[in-house]
């Protein structure tokens, strides 16, 4: 009798030491993949900030050309100006979906008026075959290609903060401590197809 | 007499489903991995040594990988990318990693660079190492030549940007981690549960599966404990919590469903299992040249030819 006794008291304890220790975890844990989801989001801002700096550069080298065609170029000047209208709250990931939304379409207004503006500067052999053209083109091709993998890496951050949010027993802390789920990045829809760039330097000119 | 058997061989079918849950290529064992064959043998071991040499002068570690085929449906960009990460090249913390991928049948290749050399090796640098030195060759066929001077290239635009230590020192996987300590938890199950059975052999025969059982049991029950904690150091917290309960019970022989017997009051099992179970933190899983670095923002640049 005293055995039990001492056993039941033995194994009560270790399970209010569980449970306390749990909850302080858990709730380390929430705070700890919510930074998760912001370093991610800082990740995918500075990778198209990355292709925004590529801009000013692409349009000059592009003018340069002979007689290029003006209005895509005004194309890409005016997208990558109102890509820097859209607000978001500083420093962390967009909270609602319609603020991502918000980001997405006007990073994918740009990307498809650069993917314009590529498959014009085809028409143009002189500019196709300098060096600083081609090295714009291989720097856009690596920049598309790091907002690719942020974002996949934004979205799996998400996936697992949203996943701990809602499950026994972290969301009840969740609840309390007001852990919203957050948005995702919506899988490439029409406008918001990466530029089609060609980088094959090596096909024979037309 | 079977049950326990079923259990371990089950245990055993989930340790290895685990393990390898993706379908990518393993790391290999050298800095060279011609899947393709299309170097020569002298050229491949010349090859690694010339890059083993380069890690441990400069600690930037650069893979050379070709396969005959991109597996069905992947993009080169993405797949390059997964593999790079999976076989963690560079060193941990620096990411100074450069894997120069080669899929022959698909005409297509690829200069995948970790986030540490990004300023050394550029995209554009990447892509006019590609279109210069490495494609006209393999126009010619004489991919071995288009390798050479590929690496010589990325071995130039490299050389110096991260000097510092090297080697094994700075790249030892972490002990306490997550995945490793439920395998911990498992291994000191089985261990405990065969400990157990051996000091049953000696009580006889009676005994020895009502010990085996309480070692697997105990075992069982730090996995998914240690599971539910989550982080490494709330892994390490479950642990003890579940050792001094462990302790406790064993101490406290009587109180166990499993004990029939109940006048031994010995340790049974716990020494086997626990000394076993956590001198597996030593021994490493990786194999080969693997670094610890392996995070890339995909930079880089691709081509063909």
């Amino acid at each position: 009798m005293k055995k039990i006794i001492a056993f039941v008291l033995a194994a009560g304890f270790g399970l209010l030491l569980a449970v306390g220790v749990g909850g302080c975890n858990s709730y380390n844990g929430l705070v700890g993949s919510r930074q998760e989801v912001d370093k991610a989001w800082a990740q995918v801002e500075t990778v198209y900030q990355r292709r925004a700096d590529l801009i000013p550069n692409l349009v000059s080298t592009v003018s340069g050309a002979a007689n290029f065609e003006r209005n895509v170029l005004r194309e890409v000047t005016k997208a990558r100006a109102s890509v820097g209208q859209v607000k978001l709250p500083g420093g962390s990931a967009p909270e609602t979906a319609e603020q991502l939304k918000q980001f997405q379409a006007a990073q994918g207004s740009l990307g498809s008026a650069l993917s314009r503006l590529l498959v014009v500067a085809e028409k143009y052999p002189d500019l196709k075959a300098s060096q600083g053209f081609r090295d714009l083109q291989v720097q856009l091709e690596g920049t598309e290609n790091r907002i690719t993998v942020e974002r996949q890496r934004f979205n799996e951050a998400v996936q697992r903060y949203n996943t701990r949010t809602q499950k026994f027993p972290t969301v009840l802390l969740a609840r309390a401590f007001n852990f919203q789920p957050k948005p995702y990045f919506a899988a490439d829809a029409g406008s918001e197809k990466a530029p089609k760039v060609s980088f094959d330097f090596n096909a024979p000119a037309k | 007499m079977t049950r326990p058997r079923n259990i371990v061989c089950f245990l055993a079918l989930w340790l290895g489903l685990t393990a390898f849950p993706q379908s990518l290529p393993p790391a290999p064992p050298t800095h060279v991995s011609d899947g393709a064959g299309v170097l020569s043998t002298a050229g491949r071991t010349e090859l690694t040594r010339r890059l083993e040499s380069f890690e441990r002068e400069t600690s930037t570690q650069v893979v050379v990988w070709t396969e005959n085929k991109l597996p069905a449906g992947a993009s080169l960009e993405d797949h390059v990318n997964r593999v790079f990460q999976a076989w963690k090249i560079g060193q941990r913390d620096r990411d100074n990693g450069v894997l120069l991928a080669i899929f022959t049948e698909d005409r297509k290749l690829r200069i995948e660079v970790g986030y540490g050399l990004e300023g050394a090796l550029p995209d554009a640098l990447c892509g006019r190492i590609i279109a210069n030195e490495i494609t006209p060759h393999f126009k010619s066929g004489n991919y071995e030549a288009g390798i050479r001077a590929g690496v010589d290239a990325i071995l130039a635009a490299t050389k110096g940007e991260y000097r510092g230590r090297s080697g094994p020192g700075s790249s030892r996987p972490l002990i306490f981690n997550g995945e490793r300590l439920r395998l911990f938890a498992l291994a000191g199950g089985i261990l405990g549960m065969l400990g157990g059975g051996m000091s049953g052999l000696r009580e006889g025969a009676g005994r020895m599966f009502g010990q085996g059982f309480r070692g697997l049991f105990l075992g069982a029950i730090g996995h998914p404990i240690a599971y539910l904690f989550g982080s490494n150091l709330n892994l390490l917290i479950g642990l003890v919590i579940l050792l001094v309960v462990w302790l406790l019970i064993l101490t406290r022989n009587r109180g166990w469903a499993f004990d029939h017997y109940g006048r031994h009051t010995r340790w049974g099992g716990w020494p086997s299992g626990g000394s076993s179970g956590w001198s597996f933190g030593g021994g490493g899983f990786s194999g080969g040249f693997s670094g610890g670095g392996g995070s890339s923002g995909g930079g880089g640049a691709s081509g063909s030819w």
